[in-house]
This record gives C-alpha cells, structure tokens and sequence, in this order.
C-alpha cells in the first residue's frame, strides 16, 4: 500500500497495540469502507428507498395507507415512472459495484473482495454462533474481515439485485423478453419481482436494520458506511481476526487525533488513530505515493486487502 | 285543431312513461277533469283520417285508438285529459310548433308529472348531452316507451333490446350474433344482459368516457364473478380475481382507486373479449382462443412474437401443468418467506437473549 511502516514509525509496537484497552481506543478508527463503497451504499439505499415507497403501494393495495401515499406521489403513472427511475439507478449502482470489483481483483490483482466469498468456515462460524447465543459455548467464534452474517446480507441484496433488476427489465420490457424466453417468464417475473422485494424489504427493516443501528453495539446508529471508519474499540471486537492481522502486519497506522486524516483514493491502508494521551509521537503524515489504484481509487483505502501488500 | 293534436300527443307522451315501479294515483287536477270525458275526445280523435298539418309541411296523426291505450300499462288507471291537461277545451289551445320533431319534445314533458323521478335521470343522460348539444332527434320518453301502447319494458329483454335497436341498429345486429344476444333471441335467457344491464336505463352515459372504461370491468363483473349464476353455464367466476391479480388488471384497479381521471390505455374486459359482438371463448372466430390471441395482443403490442401470449395466463391460476415455471417461482416464495422471516427473528431474538443473559 502507499504507506508504509518503514516510513511511519509507530509509536507503539503492535503487541502494545493489540494490548490496548478498548478505553484507550475510544478515538481510534479503522477505515473500512473506501470512498466508492461509500458512494455505492448511497446509491443504494436511496434507490432502495425510493424502490420501495414506489414499490410497496404497488404490491398492497388495498391498505389504506398505500393508497394515501399513492395519491400523495401523484398518481400509479407517476409512481411508476419514479419506480423506474430508481430502478435504472440501482441497476446502475450495481454495475459500478461488479466494475469495482472486477478492476480491483483482475486488474489490481487484489484479493480482499474475494474475502466476500463464503467457505466453510463460515458454517461452522455460523453454528458456532448460535452455540455461543443458546449457551453451550463461552465465547463467540472470531471473525475475520466479514463475519457470516455480512456475507448473507452481501450475497441476499447481491442475489436481489439480480432478480429484481432482472424480473422489472422483463416487466418493462416484455414484448423484448418474450422474443427470446417463453412468455410464462413474464408472469414469473411479476410473481418473483414481487415476492423478492417482499423478501428484500423484509430483510433489510429485520437484519440490516437491527445489525446496523438498533443492536446495542452500534445503537442508535452505526455511520460507517457513510464515514469509511469503525472505531477500533468496536472493530477489535467485531472482526477480531482481521484486526489482529492488521496490527500484526503493522497496517495499523499510529497518527494524532489531530492530524489531517488521509480519505478518498489516497487513503492510507487501515488506520488506527490512537488519542494524545496516548502518547504517541507528533508527525507528519507520510507522503503518499502514487498508487496503480489511485484513478479508480481502490487503492486500498478501504483496507479490504490487506493481505495483498503484506 | 292543433290543440286536439296536442291532446293527443300528450296521452302518448304520458303515456309513455312506465317504467318507474310505482304509478302515482293521477293528479288532483287530472281527476277533476269533469270538462272532457274520453269519450268526447274520441269523438275526433277515433277518426283514423284526423290528421294535423305542421307549418314544415309534415303530417301528424291525430288518431288513436282507444283499445291499444286501453291494453297499456296506464289504459286502467289513466284517461285521456288525465295527461293531456293542456286541451280540456275545445277547441285547443293552439300550437307553437313547427316541426313534428318539435312537438314530439314539446309534447314529452307531460310525462315528468308522475315520472318525475325518472325524467331528472333522463337529464344526466348522454341522450340529453346529445339534445344539449342541437340533435333533436336524440331520444325522448315516448320515442322508447312509445305514447299510448306503453308496455313494461323491464318485463321484455327482447323489447329493450329491439327499442335500442330503433336507433343503434349496427349494434344490434352485433349483438344479436354474440353469446349473450343470441341466447336472448334464441331462448329468451333471462341471465343474459340487454342493453339497459351494462348502460343504465334512464341515467345513460357515454360508454367512451375514462370512468366508463375503468367501470367496466366490475359491469361485467356482477355477472362474471357471481359463482351461482356462473356455475350454471360452467364458466369460471375467478375471471375478474384473475384479472385484477395480472399486470392489466393491477393497473386498471389502481386507476379506479385514484381520484384523478385518467383514460387507461390498458386493456378491460371488452378490449379482449369484444364488445357488442362478444363470442364465447371456445368460438373459433372469439379473439381470445389461443389461435387467435397474438393477433389479439398485437392490437397494443404490435411488435409481440408467437411466444408473446403466453405471457397472459388466460385467466388462470398458475399449475404445474399450466404454468411450472410461475408455479414454482411461486412456491419458492412461499417457502422462502417465512423461513427467512422466522429464521431471522430467531437470530436476533438469540442474540438480544445472550446479550441479557450476559449483563
């Protein structure tokens, strides 16, 4: 990555740093998230948002309220135009997404996104998981950069996305379908296009919400999506494997508080800012070098990769 | 002598009005009508050769024929003066007409001093727009119900039927051709609707209009989705459930439920089935048999291929035999909801419970 230890003395060593207490890391961050994540979560809550205000009222309407938002938003043309339009959005967002992913992995030759992909482990973590809540275990399996339960939610909106950008292109476009697929397609489309967004709008008020922002960890609301950074004291405990491996490599990158903190596509590899108190040694961020990434701006700075310059 | 004409052509238009239910007793003014008996009407008016010439030339008949009112549905209530108030004298008060059209309209308003009820319907009609509008020949009481020969229309599907058709004859000979007209003509079904079931009777709207359009489908509805009535010719009653489950259908009911007009440019029942000239499905000429369905979809979808409609599932619930792909799509989502819906709840709920149980 562009920064390295070399180049930035720590001022503690990473067993001191894996030592602290969460106190002591009340204002330290880990940046988790890059600045195009950030923008692809943006794109896809507020296309989600809009997909299901305009959506809902559609599948229900018999209930009053929808039929109150429905007149409200000007009417079912209407509604289905702004549908639409959020629709291309998320389309497009996911485009972006598979694009980022793409140029990171084959061209950058990065790995972290393959992080995402589940394996074993994930099972007996999962199974372990439960083990730990229904008490016949003591600890909670550690979790690496992403625990099982945010690949299910990475894999259920993924799987989403293409059904339900699927099913509402054949929808809108059913004569073009039906030249090529058989017409009961689109009628199967209608049902799953339906159904999943029952499905998705369901997860996403139940799981993403409550593991998000209403769990007692991260209430009332968890920002990093929209900031980048978890703060260390909560990600030391949350993804424990995958700190220990930063700290151990050495990413963890010391700085004040005070600092100008890298951000965008330059951002430094995963950062722990540690408070003064600790005393950690004034200086000057690094100059950064430019880095492949640096156009699309993956460089990195999300620290999905960690493994891949270590 | 126009004044007798008048007279005449009062009892006509007095006549001609039976329909609503109950007939009031005669008015007051009508039983004190001690100047002019019938029979001193008759005297002139049973003269088959009593006629009245009208300032644009035309000819009017002042004859009528005391045993055809006799055997109408007023002949033992009414007599002659009862409606025709305005000529107890002799001779009548004269005419302000010029044409025979003009008199027939003049001469219809008799009608409303009983029928009052049914003559303000008339007004909310498209007939009377249409009157509104210069057309004088636009329908009046007695141009359906006739003068003096009124009969119970509501008792003859085949009368109201052959009444419209005095005017909207190309709709007629649709219509007796079709499912529901020919088993009128044929039988005389009693089920089948007429004209007056779909339109209305007195209160007539346009049948072009958006609200018609989008009311249509419940029109046909109320005998579509009557499983009683449906059952007996072994037709499915789920045709409007289906329909309004389906893309045309959702978009039709939201149109009805929104407050603003809008003209819905999809399809209803008739824009499929047809019209006046409605043919039973398995009907080798019905442009909804599978044979000649793209045609059908093609009137909207112009660039739709052979596979195109089987995107409609002709009023059918998904099966496995009739649908699979659908069928299963739709069980997937039957199971998968309230497994993921359960599943997760009991995740969080371990979760929320370890975390008590750990404070």
């Amino acid at each position: 990555m562009q920064v390295t230890t070399e180049a930035v003395p720590s001022a503690l060593s990473a067993e001191a740093i894996a030592a602290l207490p969460d106190d002591a890391l009340e204002e330290a961050y880990v940046v988790r998230f890059d600045v195009h994540q950030r923008i692809q979560h943006i794109l896809l809550i507020s296309s989600f948002l809009a997909l299901v205000v305009t959506g809902f009222p559609q599948k229900f309407p018999s209930i009053e309220l929808c039929q109150w938002l429905m007149e409200v938003m000007g009417g079912i043309q209407t509604v289905r135009l702004v549908h639409r339009i959020a629709g291309g959005i998320m389309i497009f967002d996911g485009i972006y997404h598979m694009a980022y992913v793409s140029f990171t992995v084959l061209v950058l030759q990065r790995t972290g996104p393959l992080q995402m992909i589940p394996n074993i482990r994930d099972v007996k973590d999962a199974v372990r998981t439960v083990q730990y809540f229904l008490g016949m275990s003591l600890r909670p399996p550690k979790y690496g950069r992403f625990s099982y339960l945010e690949k299910f939610d990475y894999w259920a909106v993924f799987w989403g996305m293409f059904v339900m950008g699927g099913s509402g292109l054949i929808l809108l476009f059913p004569v073009l379908a039906t030249r090529f697929l058989p017409g009961q397609i689109v009628i199967a489309s209608f049902r799953a296009h339906s159904d999943e967004a029952l499905l998705a709008m369901t997860w996403i008020a139940v799981v993403h919400i409550f593991y998000a922002h209403l769990a007692p960890r991260v209430f009332p609301f968890n920002t990093s999506i929209f900031s980048g950074r978890v703060p260390a004291s909560r990600y030391r405990h949350e993804h424990p494997l995958e700190y220990a491996q930063l700290v151990e490599s050495g990413k963890v990158l010391m700085v004040p508080a005070d600092a100008p903190t890298p951000s965008g596509p330059t951002a430094s590899p995963p950062v722990v800012v540690l408070p003064d108190y600790l005393q950690a040694p004034a200086y000057d961020l690094p100059e950064v070098r430019p880095d492949p990434g640096a156009a699309l701006g993956t460089a990195g700075a999300d620290g999905e990769e960690p493994e891949s310059d270590a | 002598m126009g004044g007798l004409a008048l007279a005449v052509l009062s009892v006509l238009a007095r006549a001609g009005f039976a329909s609503a239910g109950r007939i009031p007793d005669p008015p007051a003014s009508a039983q004190a009508t001690a100047g002019m008996s019938d029979e001193e009407c008759l005297r002139c008016h049973s003269d088959p050769n009593a006629s009245l010439s009208l300032p644009s030339g035309e000819t009017i008949s002042l004859y009528s024929d005391p045993a055809v009112f006799r055997r109408s549905v007023h002949g033992d209530k009414l007599n002659c003066a009862d409606c025709h108030v305005r000529n107890q004298t002799v001779p009548h008060p004269s005419l302000n007409v010029v044409t025979a059209r003009d008199f027939h309209r003049a001469e219809y308003e008799l009608c409303k001093r009983c029928h009052f009820e049914n003559y303000t319907r008339t007004l909310d009609s498209m007939h009377f727009d249409v009157v509104a509008a210069g057309n004088a020949y636009a329908p009046v009481c007695t141009d359906c119900h006739t003068a003096h020969s009124v009969m119970r229309l509501a008792e003859s599907h085949v009368q109201i039927a052959k009444t419209c058709s005095q005017c909207h004859g190309a709709i007629y000979d649709d219509y007796v051709q079709s499912v529901h007209g020919s088993a009128l003509q044929s039988e005389g079904n009693p089920d089948v609707p007429v004209c007056t079931t779909c339109h209305g009777v007195h209160n007539i709207q346009s049948a072009t209009t958006a609200a018609f359009r989008l009311a249509s489908v419940d029109m046909c509805a109320q005998c579509h989705a009557s499983k009683g009535l449906m059952d007996k010719y072994g037709i499915s009653s789920n045709v409007l459930k289906t329909y309004l489950n389906d893309f045309h259908g959702k978009t039709v009911g939201f149109y009805q439920k929104q407050s603003s007009e809008v003209w819905a440019e999809t399809p209803v029942c008739f824009d499929c089935h047809g019209v006046h000239n409605i043919t039973r499905v398995d009907d080798p000429n019905s442009p909804v048999i599978k044979e000649n369905l793209l045609p059908t979809c093609r009137r909207c979808h112009p660039d739709a291929t052979a596979n195109f409609p089987s995107a409609w599932l002709s009023h059918y619930e998904p099966s496995v035999n009739r649908a699979p792909i659908v069928f299963f799509v739709r069980e997937y989502y039957r199971f998968l909801i309230p497994v993921m819906i359960v599943g997760l709840i009991m995740h969080i709920s371990l979760d929320l419970w370890r975390l008590a149980r750990n404070r």
